[in-house]
């Protein structure tokens, strides 16, 4: 106990000491993301995602690799328009959450049915809140993000370090955080780090590591394409006259599969 | 006057004895926790109580499980598990199934190899294993963040919950030394505790001399809902010792690497 009071103070100490050093953009993206109205366009091994919020609502739309053809027209694929599709994968708006199945076609789930013993576990509701959240190396500008999967042993990210990081012949200005993780494996105490990767002053790589004594390792990196406030009106579009469907909750329109028209949505 | 001296001499004797008794009880799972710690170890054991059925209210967390997720096969629901886990350190081997079909997982450095092990059909004296393919595996990234929110893993994911009571530093779930005796069929036992935030959780630790032979355990909690759960484990332990099975801590033969370095 007392020694993980002590890296506590350690890493406070820290951050006092070098809070002035952390990028400017960085104190600017907390804002964004405390305005409400933002989006975020990134990209990891796998997927492509956008996630968007603005008047409440909180939007996602996932393109996984291989997906969305690049070319020099539009090389970043299905991702950012170039007729493809734009209708977003999930959405949460006024206490319901939506999936689209479609870009007609929606099913819709109370949020308080969210916990529900009975919802069709093929619908996938329990991982919706999930797939609404940012990154979690974003964690370090939106902690309270109320998507953001709480760990109870994952505490707040404090700044630990700033200057240049050298990779692949590129430089970056870098910003690191650290949270403890207070449930130790009897090798020490280990902390989640953060490193945001800045260039020309805008954030381009986001990674995480574990660290347990000196072992640090990498366990997520995405490529951010853009982080930025005012969510333009047509980063997503839901067609007029898409059906909503109610989810599944082991009634008789669920188990004979005859799901319950609930409502029309007239676009977003 | 000769006899006097034999007599406090004895009592002395007995009341030392005691003492150390009384120390050595309290300690004997230490020797166990210090095994863990040291990370070199051969464990094997069968989990007695099988998992509750997995439903739709149960979530994956999004940093994975430590342990392996034997709950969601469903050739193994409501049946007695049996496990074997072994480390060097460096190297981590973990078994878990019914006696003849088993999700095995080699831990190598970095890498993790997942993979099957069953019977042949024809001589079921020879296993066969199925990773990718039948009789091939590739590696994939070892899950360290798992490792530093759960602690390490044991096999089965209660059995990796329970053992790392012993090691946890988790303040929600900090286990206290609650009492110990013995029993009428000559096993002893120690109680550890803890109740904090709601949760209440016990669990014995039963030694047959200072072997430890067998761990009980039960959790109380309150639901989102208000309502009591609870869950109970019962698991025997067949070795815990402090050597590791080199045997185990290579790929078997009959599997072959493909992985691409």
């Amino acid at each position: 106990m007392k020694k993980r009071l002590l890296t506590a103070a350690l890493i406070l100490s820290l951050s006092s000491s070098i809070a002035g050093a952390e990028q400017n953009a960085a104190e600017n993206y907390r804002q964004i993301f405390a305005s409400g109205d933002f989006y975020v366009e990134y990209q990891d091994n796998y997927t492509k995602r956008v996630i968007g919020e603005k008047n409440g609502k909180r939007m996602e739309r996932t393109v996984y690799s291989g997906a969305g053809l690049a070319t020099a027209f539009n090389p970043l694929g299905a991702l950012f328009g170039g007729g493809t599709t734009k209708y977003p994968e999930v959405m949460y708006k006024d206490g319901k959450f939506y999936q689209f199945q479609s870009d007609d076609k929606a099913i819709v789930c109370d949020k308080a049915d969210l916990a529900y013993e009975n919802l069709n576990p093929k619908e996938g509701w329990n991982g919706i809140e999930r797939k609404l959240a940012l990154p979690t190396e974003l964690a370090v500008f939106f902690w309270e993000d109320p998507y953001r999967e709480k760990n109870s042993v994952i505490g707040k990210p404090s700044a630990t370090w700033s200057g240049k990081k050298k990779i692949e012949d590129k430089e970056y200005d870098c910003d690191r955080y650290a949270s403890l993780i207070t449930r130790a494996s009897g090798k020490g105490e280990s902390y989640y780090v953060y490193e945001m990767l800045y260039e020309k002053g805008e954030l381009t790589i986001a990674r995480s590591y574990v660290k347990t004594g000196d072992e640090e390792h990498l366990i997520n990196e995405v490529k951010i394409k853009k982080i930025s406030g005012n969510m333009p009106d047509n980063l997503f579009k839901i067609s007029k006259k898409t059906k909503v469907y109610a989810a599944g909750k082991g009634d008789m329109d669920d188990l004979l599969e005859n799901p319950a028209e609930v409502e029309q949505m007239e676009g977003i | 006057m000769k006899l006097h001296y034999k007599v406090i001499a004895a009592i002395g004797a007995i009341s030392v004895f005691s003492c150390v008794l009384s120390v050595s009880e309290a300690a004997k799972i230490d020797a166990y926790k210090n095994i863990l710690l040291s990370k070199s170890y051969t464990i094997k054991y069968d989990n007695i109580t099988p998992p509750r059925r997995l439903t739709n209210r149960d979530k994956t967390p999004l940093f994975g499980n430590s342990g392996m997720a034997v709950d969601k096969n469903d050739y193994l629901t409501n049946r007695q598990r049996s496990g074997v886990v072994t480390s060097d350190g460096q190297n981590r081997y973990e078994e878990v199934g019914d006696g003849t079909f088993s999700q095995c997982r080699l831990i190598k450095g970095n890498e993790v190899f997942n993979f099957t092990k069953y019977p042949q059909k024809n001589n079921p004296k020879i296993f066969e294993y199925m990773g990718n393919k039948k009789n091939k595996v590739a590696a994939v990234k070892r899950n360290y963040l798992a490792e530093a929110v759960e602690g390490e893993s044991y096999g089965d994911t209660d059995v990796t919950r329970i053992l790392n009571i012993m090691l946890s530093k988790n303040a929600n779930a900090t286990y206290f030394y609650a009492g110990g005796g013995a029993l009428p069929n000559g096993l002893s036992y120690e109680d550890y505790k803890s109740s904090a935030g709601g949760f209440t959780g016990v669990i014995r630790y039963y030694f047959n001399g200072n072997d430890l032979v067998k761990i009980a355990a039960a959790e109380f909690y309150k639901n989102n809902s208000g309502n009591l759960e609870g869950t109970k484990h019962i698991i025997k332990i067949k070795e815990f010792v402090s050597e590791p099975d080199q045997q185990l801590l290579k790929l078997p033969e009959g599997l072959s690497d493909t992985t691409k370095r």
